[in-house]
């Protein structure tokens, strides 16, 4: 990898880190918008369905593939081979959960369009060579019935 | 009384109240919470607060509903997540757990604040150096002098720690973009005061000269 490559990874992270030592925890929070407008502008303003933003990720080789499933209540995307993957290692080599994902973000941006409500992102589960993002659709009780 | 009775009695009887009369507050009132707010300390007598006093009822029922969805979904993601069946581990009462969890992820937890007589909007400049610190002391004198006046109220960053829902806010209230929004205050006239929340004791919270050696042992 070119160092200046790795210099913006790094850079990436330890800007997030130094927000995380500051704000905590909420940090997360104001990073729900983090990548947003940069895939605003490579796919559309309004950005287009999930199918498109997973074909449009892929074929220009931000990951290596996406599989999305979907419930009534949640979103599940596993994202291999993404090119943030070094960040999500920065976080582990730190003990601290990744704070936020510009691909989730941008999953998320599009429900949001399509339904009128923003999803939480879960905390994001980490595999080897892969991420699991799963959203929830929006706040509602109606999630107690799935055990 | 004497002052520090007096000061202690009103930090003592300080509670989140999230239930109201229809009881409205004075314009005295109001300025003396306001009064209040404008008094507290900031780094370099910055005063980068402003307040935005909601009176209308469309207005607050957006405040409610922005309220409502930033609580719902977060309390939903705990929920799917299983970290709020983690964190109720210890309730045995599998009813009033379950209670919880449909008050929590229905943000109905957060949606009361229409039911306020007013809302305060806390918004903080950005371009100084320590705004959630100083608009923080505004808020605490806000619920001490509401205290203080047999009011009630809550302090509530639903509707704006999500930089998501704190956009929606700041368009619907045509808020500049130098302006962060800290927080909403819903005051009204208390229904029902709750019980005092359980505390850490101070033998826990407090060390002597380095983080580890307890000060009162």
């Amino acid at each position: 990898m070119h160092e200046i490559t790795v210099l913006l990874k790094k850079l990436v992270f330890d800007v997030q880190k130094e927000f995380y030592d500051e704000r905590g925890r909420g940090a997360r929070y104001r990073l729900t918008r983090v990548g947003v407008p940069f895939f605003e502008e490579m796919m559309g303003k309004d950005l287009p369905n999930m199918e498109h933003i997973k074909e449009w990720l892929i074929k220009n080789k931000f990951c290596g593939d996406i599989t999305v499933n979907e419930d009534e209540f949640s979103v599940e995307i596993l994202v291999n081979n993404c090119c943030l993957l070094d960040i999500r290692s920065e976080w582990e080599k730190h003990k601290v959960p990744p704070l936020a994902c510009p691909i989730a973000n941008a999953f998320m941006y599009s429900i949001e369009l399509d339904g009128g409500m923003a999803p939480e992102l879960l905390p994001i589960e980490g595999q080897e060579n892969s991420c699991k993002l799963t959203l929830a659709k929006m706040g509602t009780s109606e999630v107690l019935k799935k055990e | 009384m004497e002052k520090k009775d007096a000061f202690f009695q009103v930090v003592a009887d300080r509670r989140s109240i999230r239930d109201y009369t229809d009881g409205q507050l004075t314009e005295d009132e109001i300025k003396m919470i306001l009064e209040s707010a404008r008094l507290a300390p900031s780094g370099e007598n910055a005063q980068p607060w402003r307040f935005i006093v909601v009176k209308d009822e469309e207005k607050k029922k957006f405040l409610a509903q922005i309220s409502k969805n930033g609580s719902g979904r977060r309390f939903t993601g705990e929920y799917l997540s299983k970290q709020m069946q983690q964190r109720f581990e210890t309730l045995q009462d599998e009813e009033k757990k379950r209670a919880a969890f449909k008050k929590l992820t229905s943000g109905e937890v957060s949606a009361f604040v229409d039911k306020a007589h007013i809302i305060l909007i806390v918004i903080g400049k950005k371009d100084v150096w320590d705004t959630p610190y100083d608009c923080s002391a505004a808020i605490e004198n806000i619920l001490l002098a509401v205290t203080s006046l047999d009011l009630g109220a809550c302090w509530v960053i639903a509707p704006c720690i999500d930089v998501r829902d704190e956009l929606k806010l700041k368009a619907y209230f045509d808020i500049p973009d130098e302006y962060k929004v800290i927080s909403i205050i819903p005051i009204g006239r208390p229904s029902r005061v709750p019980r005092p929340r359980p505390r850490i004791s101070l033998e826990e919270l407090v060390f002597a000269e380095k983080y580890g050696e307890f000060y009162y042992q």
